[in-house]
């Protein structure tokens, strides 16, 4: 079963295609790492399959089924936050507006990493706020858990922290970086975008494989190389 | 029809949590404009100790629907745009018309409860009325249009920062257009030459029915909204 599925998906800003027939894969318990050079259309895929951003074209299927709130969590680009509440306001609201909510395992995440519950989340550093971000996430207990960008701007220690809960995670993740060697360790499925489309979508062993490539960085930079699509 | 499936407990929880994140969110809004009555009061204990102030509170009644709209409404859908709030918000189990129906249903309330206390404030610490009950500044603070009028206001703000996005443009807009509204009326009631209580059931339906009008363009801008 796949987790994520979406068919002739497209997203049109006026007259620019930023995502063109994009039919994506993700099967059920995959970590999948979306990558491409910035403004290869990564966001507004996001955006799409999590409901924030509406398709020009196509559909968004998750477990079969269309697009539910409850069922996907997402930790937007920047990880925005009320910046004036405290983080035990934040774990609040995540109680407040999911009907899933489990305080207990998002309150340990952020025990775990030593986050002070009456702290602002305006005062939090940038690992701090990313992981808060990623325990509302794993309180809403949602089945697809999505992250745009999770490790920008995260110094080499937060990024290890990310990464080990994003390991941890008992939820299918779909998460994006330009940089690929960050999540080579975690992932175990890779979606590469170039120019608004799909250029690679498949399980890392399979993916080798087929384009008998030595290694991820040779195969994705072999479908970067050459002029770019035009869409 | 089995039953009705949207008045389940969990929808009963959700709705409650709705209404608490909107008034966490909006606590500062509140404050605000709750400072604002200590002031009406320091303004009618100076009209009672100097006659030369008389009418003045009144007055500066009429302008708490304005601040209404540019203290709460105006930032209420448009800082979320700015601080990029909205893609939290809206990504949690929330309908974006639930969202917003309770933020509108909490700065209503705040609103019409900033009303009632600045009408009870009038009845009880000035003296009676004695003139004419159309002059505007009475016309326009007793009875229902003061409520109906902040409602209006709040919505006004509350669909041109939805629509516009900018707290810097909401704020001076909507604003300016509360102001506009208010005189037009005033203007409209001189030629009318209606009744008080006709011409107050008539202008209280009137800002209800383009209360409305601004919440379902607000409910448009936000579903629309990237």
């Amino acid at each position: 079963m796949n987790a994520l599925e979406t068919e002739a998906l497209g997203k049109r800003y006026r007259r620019r295609w930023a995502l063109r027939e994009a039919a994506v894969e993700v099967p059920a318990g995959a970590r999948a790492a979306l990558v491409g050079p910035n403004g290869a259309g990564k966001s507004t895929l996001l955006s799409v399959v999590t409901g924030l951003l509406r398709p020009t074209t196509g559909t968004v299927r998750v477990f079969g089924r269309p697009l539910e709130l409850p069922g996907v969590a997402f930790v937007a680009q920047d990880k925005p936050l009320y910046r004036r509440w405290s983080v035990a306001d934040l774990l609040r609201f995540g109680a407040a507006t999911n009907p899933r909510w489990d305080g207990g395992r998002a309150r340990s995440l952020l025990a775990a990493y030593d986050i002070d519950p009456g702290e602002r989340a305006g005062r939090l550093s940038g690992g701090q706020r990313t992981l808060l971000a990623l325990a509302l996430a794993v309180g809403k207990r949602a089945d697809l858990v999505v992250l745009d960008e999770p490790l920008a701007e995260l110094d080499p220690l937060a990024r290890v922290q990310v990464m080990g809960v994003v390991r941890e995670l008992e939820a299918t993740v779909l998460l994006s970086s330009h940089i690929l060697a960050d999540l080579v360790g975690v992932c175990d499925h890779l979606i590469l975008l170039r120019g608004g489309r799909v250029r690679l979508c498949g399980g890392f062993a399979a993916l080798l494989g087929a384009h008998s490539a030595a290694t991820l960085e040779d195969l994705v930079l072999d479908h970067l190389r050459g002029p770019e699509p035009v869409s | 029809m089995s039953g009705a499936p949207w008045i389940t407990r969990g929808a009963l929880r959700i709705t409650r949590g709705a209404l608490w994140a909107a008034w966490r969110g909006q606590r500062a809004q509140a404050a605000a404009v709750a400072a604002l009555i200590p002031l009406y009061a320091s303004c009618a204990v100076a009209e009672r100790l100097d006659p030369g102030l008389s009418g003045l509170t009144v007055q500066l009644a009429g302008f708490l629907p304005g601040a209404v709209c540019l203290l709460w409404g105006a930032p209420l859908v448009a800082r979320e745009f700015e601080t990029g709030t909205y893609r939290l918000a809206w990504t949690q189990s929330l309908s974006r018309g639930r969202w917003l129906a309770a933020a509108v249903a909490v700065a209503a309330t705040g609103a019409l409860a900033a009303t009632g206390a600045l009408g009870v404030l009038l009845a009880w610490a000035l003296p009676a009325y004695q003139g004419d009950p159309m002059a505007w500044a009475y016309y326009e603070s007793h009875g229902l249009v003061p409520y109906a009028r902040v409602v209006f206001a709040l919505m006004l703000g509350v669909a041109v920062g939805a629509v516009s996005g900018h707290t810097r443009i909401a704020m001076p807009l909507s604003m300016l257009l509360t102001g506009v509204v208010q005189f037009g009326g005033r203007m409209l009631r001189e030629r009318a030459d209606s009744s008080y209580w006709v011409a107050q059931r008539a202008e209280t339906v009137l800002y209800l029915v383009l209360a409305l009008a601004l919440a379902v363009l607000a409910l448009l801008a936000v579903r629309r909204r990237a």
